[in-house]
């Protein structure tokens, strides 16, 4: 951050929210744009503005299952508006909390006062999510051809954490075991009718792609979701309604497409000890919004990353700053994240039991609920402040937020 | 994912390599100017990488150019073939059909003594898997969907 930066943390808010779940199952299957529709329109309305007060549109990037050039300009029809500024924001997984850090400095340079951000998915409903994706995640000529799924690309990465601090098997089950006692709570869960989970089922739960068995790996969410967040500055927030919940720091860090191109890097943050997988970038963006918050980790209240593997649960918190570096097995093994007692962490399920959807807020959307008092599934009594963390790519774009409910 | 080519036959690279997902053909499949001495180099069975002429670093197959000294030209230098498994994962849940009659496979990562990472399949001597830091040699095969690649053999023990 540049030392005159307008973008201090709590300049800005998120003054209107909305998520819309579908399902498979339900009486109509329903497309993507259908309900990034949905869901703009009802976070406007949840904002209080007019359409005409839209200064920008943002879109997350086109969902598979809904593959138009400019996607953006779908909803912009659907909606009947004409912004001045509108675009696809797309950092892979991260480019929905990117989304919003775009838009908080769109606000802030005073160009326009309100942005409507959308974003979501609904590939499940429509596409084979297990097929397509695997050959997203890896270079089509140098990589595919090799038979990878998208597991057995993050397994290089669980391999080489395992080798360097030690973090075992039972320790990540152990991340997928209390995931599942946060799900059973919430309603939208993909994974709360199923009941809780020993280490003993994860690690008896078929192989994937070793070391991830099946309980390891977070399931495709059964539909879709998506969530549309309205963004302006902090006192215009506060002039229409009393509970803005404030953008107190962001940070991002992008560093390749594929796994070998991460191995080519070195020499700059966070490969400046050397080529690495496991040095991610959610280090240097949790660094860099902690400190535009003037925040500690323990200053949080809770916390959702996108972990759509076990290990990451462990390896995330460690890279976020929850404990110290190559700490995260023992910290999760020893009960650091347990449902009870534990650091409240991926209090929605997170993505192994949530459900992962993709290019999504509905962690975000999780955040907003808690630090308001009204989470859809187990509270985290008096929390007041969270952190989320997307990542897209094989945990090649990382964006990190920390939300709060009150401006400093 | 599947692919025009069958088992056995020799690729011709003028008509690129197709590889469709679902609904949807994927771009940067085929030989391109930048890569396509890799694959001649495949075809002889040698494994070819690029190396600066300037800074002298070696490179992946697929750079343009150089991403250190953003001056030099690549050329194309045949690697010794040598190298230590970095990562890898057995898969038991294929990501196609194609893949899946061959399950359990194992790909991996492996750093070539020339110091490039390269993704690729692991074959372990013996079968089961293999260890971080054991010595591998490449060799080419034709693997499921018929295309020749280079595969590394392990062979256990640390280098
Ligand atoms: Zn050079």
């Amino acid at each position: 951050m540049s030392g005159h930066s307008a973008a201090h943390g709590g300049a800005t808010a998120i003054v209107g929210s909305a998520t819309v779940v579908a399902r498979e199952g339900d009486d109509r299957r329903r497309t993507a744009l259908e309900l990034h529709v949905e869901a703009a329109r009802r976070a406007v309305a949840d904002a209080g503005i007019s359409r005409s007060q839209i200064g920008a549109v943002l879109t997350t990037r086109a969902p598979r299952s809904y593959d138009v050039r400019q996607f953006n300009m779908r909803v912009l029809n659907e909606l009947k508006v004409a912004p001045s500024y509108t675009s696809e924001i797309t950092a892979h997984g991260a480019g929905a909390l990117s989304m919003l850090q775009i838009a908080s400095m769109i606000v802030l340079s005073g160009t326009v006062d309100y942005v409507l951000c959308t974003s979501g998915n609904c590939d499940k409903l429509w596409i084979d999510t297990v097929k397509t994706n695997a050959t997203i995640e890896a270079d089509p000529q140098f990589e595919a051809p090799y038979g990878p799924s998208t597991p057995s690309l993050y397994a290089q990465v669980a391999q080489r954490y395992m080798h360097e601090s030690g973090a075992s098997v039972e320790q990540f089950a152990r991340a997928a075991v209390e995931s599942r006692r946060w799900a059973v709570h919430h309603p939208d869960a993909a994974m709360a009718h199923k009941g809780e989970i020993t280490v003993d089922d994860v690690l008896s739960s078929r192989l994937i792609a070793s070391p991830l068995h099946l309980l390891d790996c977070a399931p495709w969410y059964p539909g879709g979701n998506s969530s549309a967040m309205v963004v302006t500055r902090s006192e215009r927030a506060e002039s229409h309604r009393d509970d803005p919940v404030y953008l107190l720091g962001w940070g991002q860090s992008n560093t390749h497409e594929w796994l070998t191109d991460r191995l080519g890097l070195d020499g700059i943050a966070p490969a400046e000890s050397g080529p690495n997988l496991t040095r991610t970038g959610a280090i240097a963006a949790a660094r860099q919004a902690f400190a535009m918050a003037g925040l500690a980790p323990g200053d949080l209240d809770l916390a959702q990353t996108s972990a759509p593997f076990s290990f990451l649960v462990p390896l995330m918190l460690e890279q976020i700053g929850f404990c110290p570096e190559g700490e995260g097995g023992r910290f999760v093994g020893g009960g650091g994240v347990d449902f009870d007692g534990g650091f409240p962490f991926n209090t929605s399920g997170g993505y192994l039991s949530y459900g992962q959807s993709g290019q999504g807020l509905y962690l975000l959307q999780e955040c907003i609920d808690q630090v308001r008092g009204r989470a859809r599934g187990r509270p985290v009594p008096g929390a007041r402040r969270a952190l989320v963390h997307g990542h897209g790519g094989p945990l090649a774009c990382h964006s990190i937020l920390i939300v709060g409910s009150e401006r400093g | 994912m599947t692919s025009n080519q069958s088992a056995g036959t020799t690729i011709d690279w003028s008509e690129g390599f197709r590889v469709v997902a679902g609904h949807m053909e994927l771009g940067l499949t085929e030989a391109s100017p930048e890569t396509q001495g890799f694959w001649d180099g495949v075809e002889r069975d040698q494994l070819m990488i690029k190396r600066c002429v300037r800074c002298g670093r070696h490179l992946h197959p697929r750079r343009m150019g150089c991403p250190d000294c953003w001056q030099g030209d690549l050329r194309w230098v045949e690697a010794t073939g040598g190298g230590t498994v970095y990562s890898f994962s057995t898969v038991h849940r294929a990501p196609a059909a194609v893949w899946q009659a061959s399950a359990p496979y194992c790909v991996g990562i492996v750093w070539l003594d020339e110091g490039v990472a390269l993704f690729t399949r692991l074959v372990p001597d013996g079968g089961g898997e293999p260890s971080i830091g054991d010595r591998v040699v490449v060799s080419f095969r034709a693997l499921e969907s018929g295309q020749k690649l280079p595969v590394f053999l392990v062979r256990e023990g640390r280098s």
